[in-house]
């Protein structure tokens, strides 16, 4: 089979070839399944905070729209693997397509998860509980957003930096999770609710850690180099 | 991409397997001929045989090579089109807002502004990409499907405050593949608007309701217990009076204040002479100054200082601060006018600011892009002066510093607000000097009109 190379095509003339169309159009597919869980995850969280049960509910079923998208991928990554048998950096983009499709969908489970829990939390009776939750948000959509754009871009820079500012959100979250559990300790009746507010908080953690390996993928993509493990070893 | 890839291997493998078998089938044909162990009817079938794995081969080539082509895709456009698409693409740099042009799904080009909103590194690439944002991503393909107009609101960052609002424009209905305009508006900016808008329309009901809740009470007092107390009807008569010129007064800056902002967007275009203006405006006051016993100092330049300007708008700037001076001024004490002209607009600013120690000084407008010469106009009194802490907040409209301190000093708190308005219209600028205790000092500055020489 003749190698087919990943051109640049220049913009004039709209001549594309197949290959570099197929690779643009799963970039686009991965992008659009980033755009879904981004405001997945906001949008539970923002519907935790408010208390509304009834769009969470919504918010649960975008989840099969993801997990749609990330078998669509799946496929045509499969078929562009067996027809074009790419090398080097294309060989790197489609694997890291693979697995950033992968971690995306699993950031839209982590989300849904969060809206499941909106209907247990809505009775709480002790709102100042949930304001972490917002500030949680913030941080993790903040690093979402960071790390699509550093993929739509190929900025291997902007990826070492969100991979960089991940202790921010596990500051955050540990920090949190002390107050709630003081909450809880102080009024046993809480403690349900505390429960479910921790679980919110450990997926968004969790969310987060996915996010830094995006973050991975993209500087392995753009690089060819791995970015090392040790520094976040010990954070777990 | 051919739908299935799993056949398009066997396709593949079907190949491989065919070239491997004429390979060795012409090697066997090869060397059974050489030792002549072959009849032609046998070589005749052999031969036969390899030409149709041969076409197999090639068969199997054309479909990979057609399923290439079907995605390949070559959009050509005729020049003029081209040249139409680059005008509109010009058109979008032209706008402050955020602005892009999509193709089917595709952007072909955004411009400054639409692509720091989504922070693309190129004005194009294919829509979902690049923007990302689901909610708009449906809007976009609905208005692609139905070839009609949407509005989408979103929110480009995720952050409560900060709504976008995108209208979507099909641009010509009949093209094919679509193309659509997309206009973003920050809808924060706008809210902004809408909420100072009701603000003043509850400021100005609340400061017209105050003057009538006195004078229906003191009405009411007259038709009621001090209904044959006629003593003291002189007495309710002056209050009522003070209101209802207040009253007036303010209808009168309200009016001034909605003229003046209908024609903000015209530049003004007559020329006039700011020395004539002050000293008319001086002349015009004297009456009040020697009801105070203030000395009115007129300015040293009598030369005339030719600006661009509004006749009307001038004489109130003037009248306005002269106005404030005397108000504020104690009895026995001068107003010194003074009169210059500048190099250009920051110039006259430091020709206005003395920079007094232990005084404070607060530029409430300045326009940026002021080029050429400016004349400038300085009214200091000795008043009671400004506090620093409360100097951003004049020209805000019904701001009035005494108010606060519940001095007797009559005014609506719009005087400063016109001025403010009338500086931003005539592109020009205006700030104070105060030092509590000393007295305060105004100074506007305007552009000089071009003169022919
Ligand atoms: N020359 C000055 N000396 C001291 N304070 C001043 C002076 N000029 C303005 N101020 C302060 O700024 C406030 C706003 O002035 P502005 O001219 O807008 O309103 P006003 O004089 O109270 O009412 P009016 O609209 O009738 O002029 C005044 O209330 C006053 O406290
Ligand atoms: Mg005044």
């Amino acid at each position: 089979m003749a190698s087919i190379q990943y051109t640049e095509q220049s913009m004039n003339d709209h001549i594309v070839t197949a290959f570099s169309q197929e690779l643009e159009q799963l970039f686009a597919n991965i992008l659009r399944m980033g755009g879904l869980v981004e405001a997945m995850t906001n949008d539970a969280c923002e519907a935790i905070v408010i208390g509304d049960v009834e769009n969470a509910n919504r918010i649960r079923l975008r989840d099969t729209q993801v997990n749609q998208l990330d078998a669509e991928n799946e496929k045509m990554i499969t078929e562009i693997i067996a027809l074009r048998q790419p090398l080097a950096r294309d060989l790197r983009s489609v694997l890291s397509a693979l697995k950033t499709s992968n971690e995306l969908e699993r950031i839209g489970d982590l989300a849904k998860n969060i809206a499941k829990r909106a209907k247990p939390v809505a009775k709480t009776n002790r709102p100042s509980l949930l304001k972490g939750i917002s500030e949680l948000n913030s941080a993790v959509i903040g690093q979402l957003s960071g790390v699509l754009d550093a993929y739509r871009n190929q900025d291997a820079e902007q990826a070492i930096r969100i991979w960089d500012q991940d202790d921010k959100i596990d500051k955050i979250y540990t920090a949190y999770c002390k107050d709630v559990l003081s909450e809880m300790k102080a009024h046993p009746d809480l403690i349900s609710d505390g429960m479910h507010i921790l679980f919110i908080a450990k997926n968004l953690e969790r969310i987060g850690d996915l996010v830094t390996n995006i973050a991975e993928f993209i500087y392995f993509l753009v690089t060819g180099n791995y970015l090392t493990l040790t520094e976040r070893l010990d954070i777990d | 991409m051919p739908k299935q890839p799993f056949k398009a291997l066997l396709l593949q493998q079907l190949r491989r397997d065919v070239a491997m078998l004429t390979g060795i089938f012409t090697v066997l044909l090869i060397w059974l001929a050489l030792i002549g162990e072959l009849r032609w009817t046998q070589s005749f079938w052999i031969s036969l045989f390899l030409i149709a794995m041969a076409i197999i081969y090639t068969i199997s080539r054309a479909a990979r090579i057609s399923a290439t082509r079907n995605v390949s895709q070559t959009i050509s456009l005729s020049e003029v089109e081209r040249t139409r698409r680059r005008a509109q693409q010009q058109v979008l740099d032209g706008f402050s807002q955020p602005a892009l042009i999509l193709t089917h799904d595709r952007i072909e080009y955004s411009n400054k502004a639409a692509m720091k909103l989504f922070n693309l590194p190129r004005p194009k690439g294919l829509s979902s990409a690049s923007l990302r944002h689901p909610a708009l991503l449906n809007t976009i393909a609905k208005a692609l499907a139905s070839r009609q107009a949407m509005v989408c609101e979103f929110n480009p960052a995720y952050r409560t405050d900060e709504p976008w609002l995108a209208e979507l424009v099909v641009l010509d209905t009949t093209e094919v593949p679509a193309r659509l305009l997309i206009s973003l508006f920050d809808q924060k900016s706008v809210r902004l608007a809408s909420s100072a808008r009701s603000d003043f329309l509850a400021n100005a009901s609340h400061e017209l309701r105050t003057p009538l809740t006195s004078i229906s009470g003191f009405i009411e007092t007259m038709k009621g217990p001090a209904r044959h107390d006629l003593k003291a009807w002189p007495r309710f008569i002056d209050i009522i009076d003070q209101q209802v010129s207040h009253m007036r007064a303010l209808v009168k800056d309200l009016l001034s204040l909605s003229r003046i902002e209908l024609a903000e967007h015209m530049a003004p275009t007559t020329q006039i002479d700011l020395t004539a203006y002050t000293l008319e405006a001086i002349k015009s006051l004297i009456p009040q100054a020697k009801a105070r016993q203030v000395r009115l100092k007129p300015p040293d330049q009598t030369s005339p200082l030719i600006i661009r300007a509004d006749p009307d708008e001038v004489k109130q700037v003037i009248v306005n601060l002269l106005g404030n001076a005397l108000k504020y001024s104690p009895e026995g004490s001068v107003i010194k006018i003074e009169l210059g002209q500048a190099t250009s607009a920051s110039e006259a600013e430091a020709a206005c600011s003395r920079r007094k120690t232990g005084a404070g000084r607060h530029t409430i407008i300045r326009h940026e892009k002021m080029a050429g010469p400016a004349a400038w106009l300085r009214i200091k009194d000795k008043g009671p002066g400004i506090e620093e802490d409360i100097l951003p907040r004049l020209g805000e409209r019904f701001f009035r510093a005494d108010a606060s301190r519940g001095g007797p000093i009559e005014g609506t708190g719009l005087g400063l607000a016109i001025v403010k308005h009338i500086m931003a219209h005539h592109k020009g600028g205006i700030a104070v000097e105060t030092r509590p205790g000393s007295g305060t000092a105004f100074s506007v500055w305007f552009p000089c009109a071009k003169q022919k020489l």
